[in-house]
């Protein structure tokens, strides 16, 4: 396995492994940047792994998430970044907020 | 079933003292009082500066630019295990000392300018060509010494040498309320900042209420916590100290978390979660005078911490820092779940920090010269009396 992909089990994600990215400020700049069809369609195809995805994970530990195991972790962490989107918000657009990109985090 | 007491105007009855009138908006705009801030409150009260975590090994230290203080500070764990404060300027010509926010001292901190070498405790401890100088005392020359003083690892530092207030009484009920809470059984997942042209006090006001959440956050989090007549925010309680506050809320039984925070919330399984027992409501929000919030949430399966600090650098410009500490995750659900609140909290801190600016624009066209404030903000009102007390009441200005 590459330092950049999915194990097997989840290879139905591989199409949104660029999603997969290591800090909120990367996670929060792509969702800036992506329609709320890609955002969607992420969603809808990584809910239903959710809980294999933590279970696998669990597996490796997270206490650091083994190097092997980081893309879908980070595949995850950005599924939680779009969810409000999704989940709450349904607009890409909707935000009544300062840019995000004012609020600049450090992990 | 929720204990909160749905009755109108609790507060003032529980306060009489202060009040009800409207409060003046001069003082957030006013240049000449920012600098009575400066002076009055900022130079003399207990800042938080950081936490004992951030410098855990000898040697560690980390800097801290107190604009408003009009220096910068050298936090610094000492070979002897001691935790002390500097102002971060060499003794020979006033050179800052410590260029960078953070290090590691392999036992001598050297200035960059002529190489004066200090030590972990701050001793002048090496001078080049020494014997060129006219009877220099090496004793006599260490860094600026700071006040500094921990309470439950959070690290404060007084600028005021006169002073002699201890941090202990300083802190007065906001300790009395949280000492012993396990803060240390938490860590960092992440900073926020954000460089806002707003008055600090108008920053630390958009947060010091409640009222606004079912408005203001209509999207992120409208029903959180109790709501009378399933419409607005009443609070469980409010207790004002000497100079600091908390208001306290229940959360609403009836809010329906989203499917991936639900989820999220199942597959979480921390092994011995840390629990606040200090707590007074569900959700607290702490105002430790001046510039320092602490806020504690009542999680399902753990309890968690945010602080904020508000720092001034001119009368409309603030840097708000935003800390999140959760108890360390060990499985992987655990992780997700914090990472789906940290988000979801960041969503309305950012409509926050839009309308801190808002505010501070709307206060600063003097279109209006007074806040009118409801029941529920009162903890508003007696910040802007503390910070009056110290700084004197300003004349409206024309
Ligand atoms: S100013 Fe620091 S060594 Fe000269
Ligand atoms: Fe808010």
């Amino acid at each position: 396995m590459s330092a950049n992909a999915l194990p097997a089990e989840f290879q139905l994600l591989t199409p949104y492994l660029a999603w997969a990215l290591p800090t909120e400020r990367e996670r929060t700049h792509r969702r800036l940047n992506a329609s709320m069809e890609e955002m969607k369609a992420f969603y809808e195809a990584a809910m239903p792994q959710v809980e294999a995805i933590v279970d696998y994970l669990d597996k490796g530990g997270v206490q650091p998430v083994p190097e092997s195991n980081r893309p879908l972790m980070n595949l995850a962490l950005a599924l939680v970044e779009i969810s409000n989107i999704v989940e709450l918000y349904k607009r890409a657009d909707r935000f009544d907020g300062m840019h995000p990109s004012r609020f600049v985090s450090y992990e | 079933m929720t204990k909160t007491l749905m009755t109108d105007k609790r507060w003032a009855a529980k306060y009489p003292w202060l009040g009800t009138g409207p409060v003046a908006t001069e003082s957030c705009i006013s240049p000449d009082y920012f600098e009575r801030e400066r002076t009055l409150i900022f130079r003399r009260s207990w800042l938080n500066v950081g936490r004992v975590d951030e410098i855990p090994e000898r040697g560690q230290y980390f800097v801290r630019e107190l604009a408003v203080c009009h220096t910068s500070i050298l936090i610094m764990r000492g070979k002897d295990g001691k935790i002390r404060g500097f102002h971060n300027v060499c003794a020979h010509r006033g050179n800052r000392l410590v260029p960078h926010e953070r290090g590691q001292c392999p036992g001598k901190l050297m200035c960059n300018f002529h190489f004066w070498t200090f030590d972990t405790e701050g001793k002048l401890s090496w001078v080049p060509d020494e014997e060129n100088f006219h009877g220099l005392d090496k004793s006599k020359l260490g860094l600026t010494p700071v006040r500094t003083d921990i309470w439950e690892g959070f690290i404060f530092v007084n600028l005021d040498d006169a002073g002699t207030e201890s941090l202990e009484d300083y802190l007065d009920g906001v300790g009395k309320q949280l000492n012993g809470a396990p803060f240390g059984k938490l860590s960092r997942l992440r900073t926020f900042k954000v460089d806002e042209r707003a008055n600090w006090k108008v920053a630390i006001d958009a947060q010091n209420e409640i009222y606004h959440l079912p408005f203001q956050h209509r999207f992120t989090f409208p029903d959180a916590f109790v709501l009378k007549d399933n419409r607005y925010t009443r609070l469980f309680d409010v207790n004002l100290y000497k100079r600091h506050s908390v208001w306290s809320c229940e959360y609403n039984p009836d809010y329906k978390v989203s499917p991936l925070g639900a989820l999220l919330g199942r597959l979480d399984r921390l092994k011995d979660p840390p629990r606040f027992t200090q707590m007074i409501g569900d959700f607290d929000f702490f105002l430790v005078f001046p510039n320092m919030v602490i806020l504690l949430f009542k999680g399902a399966a753990w309890d968690f911490v945010v602080t904020y600090n508000f720092w001034p650098l001119a009368v409309d410009h603030t840097i708000w820092e935003i800390r999140y500490y959760y108890p360390p995750a060990d499985n992987a659900g655990t992780r997700l779940n914090q990472e789906y609140g940290l988000c979801r909290l960041r969503d309305t801190l950012q409509e926050d920090a839009k309308a801190h600016e808002a505010i501070h624009a709307g206060l600063r066209s003097r279109a209006k010269r007074e806040l009118q404030l409801q029941d529920d903000e009162i903890c508003i009102r007696y910040f802007h009396k503390v910070v009056d007390d110290h700084a004197g009441l300003l004349e409206a200005a024309e």
